[in-house]
């Protein structure tokens, strides 16, 4: 046992959890232009 | 801040997080393919040992994640500045964010290469699983309590009690190393660490220091706009936004 399939399990892992995050702060801040400019009609209305 | 300021702070937090990404791609490329392998006799699952190449900048970006946290519970409670606030808010996401990732692949080479992925009687481990724990308990109640000034003193002051545990977690194998091995840059003359492992260890740190400030310009932008939809919110009912907790 040399410990590749460790360290290709491990790099899967830490990448997943770091595209996640990126994805999550993208839908989010997309979530929150579009309720923001909904408000900001309303608003002016 | 404007709405100009908030966009260019956007595409930089962009730039930044996309640059970050790019140098850790590299980072795990050399690390592969560059970086030397380790004495083989000397460790029982040698090529798992390239993981360190993240693990290690994860740490790192972790406990500058808490310091993050650290620096904005004080101004909270200084000023209840507003800016405080999104820095809390920021250092315990990334916080969460970087830990989990430590104590992901820590225990994926701890299975490889002790046979065990946790020892219960190591210092640095158990500290940095409770730092972790209370990273993740600080996001989880942000997100399941009321935004007001007494739920945000409340996990300020946890969170500057749980920064505590960031010097006994870096110190941790200086003073008590049981398994968990020691701070590999700074023992590094000593111990005779290869040149190009330091390299590709310095290319990591980089990278995920770049990434780290992407991440939390990004992040601090969302809490911004979170607070600003926040606000719309409660002008359109008559009220301010604390008056909930009051």
């Amino acid at each position: 046992m040399t410990g590749t399939s460790e360290m290709i399990v491990a790099y899967t892992i830490l990448s997943f959890i770091l595209v996640y995050y990126v994805n999550h702060l993208r839908s989010r801040m997309a979530e929150l232009t579009t309720q923001l400019k909904i408000f900001s009609s309303d608003s002016e209305e | 801040m404007s709405d100009t300021d908030s966009s260019s702070s956007v595409r930089i937090g962009i730039g930044l997080t996309a640059l970050g990404i790019s140098g850790a791609i590299v980072t795990a490329l050399m690390g592969v393919l560059y970086a030397p392998m380790v004495d083989s006799t000397a460790f029982n699952a040698p090529e798992a040992y390239r993981i360190l190449y993240w693990h290690v900048p994860f740490a790192w970006s972790s406990f500058l994640a808490f310091c993050m946290l650290f620096l904005g519970a004080v101004a909270w409670y200084k000023d209840r500045s507003d800016w405080g606030w999104r820095w809390f808010s920021t250092g315990s996401d990334l916080g969460l964010l970087f830990g989990l990732g430590v104590i992901t692949s820590g225990p994926i080479w701890g299975s490889a290469e002790w046979g065990v992925p946790w020892d219960w009687g190591d210092l640095r481990l158990n500290t940095f699983a409770l730092l972790t724990g209370v990273a993740l308990f600080l996001v989880l109640s942000r997100r399941s309590q009321p935004d007001g000034q007494e739920t945000r003193d409340t996990l300020a002051a946890v969170g500057l009690f749980g920064f505590a545990l960031v010097p006994i977690t870096a110190l941790a194998t200086t003073w008590y190393q049981k398994r968990h091995p020691g701070i590999v840059l700074v023992n590094g003359e000593e111990t005779g660490l290869d040149p190009a492992i330091r390299t590709v260890l310095m290319m990591g740190f980089l990278s995920f220091l770049i990434l780290f400030i992407g991440l939390a310009m990004l992040s601090n932008e969302v809490i911004r706009m979170e607070e600003r939809l926040e606000q719309s919110k409660m002008e359109l009912d008559g009220g301010n936004k604390y008056d909930r907790n009051l």
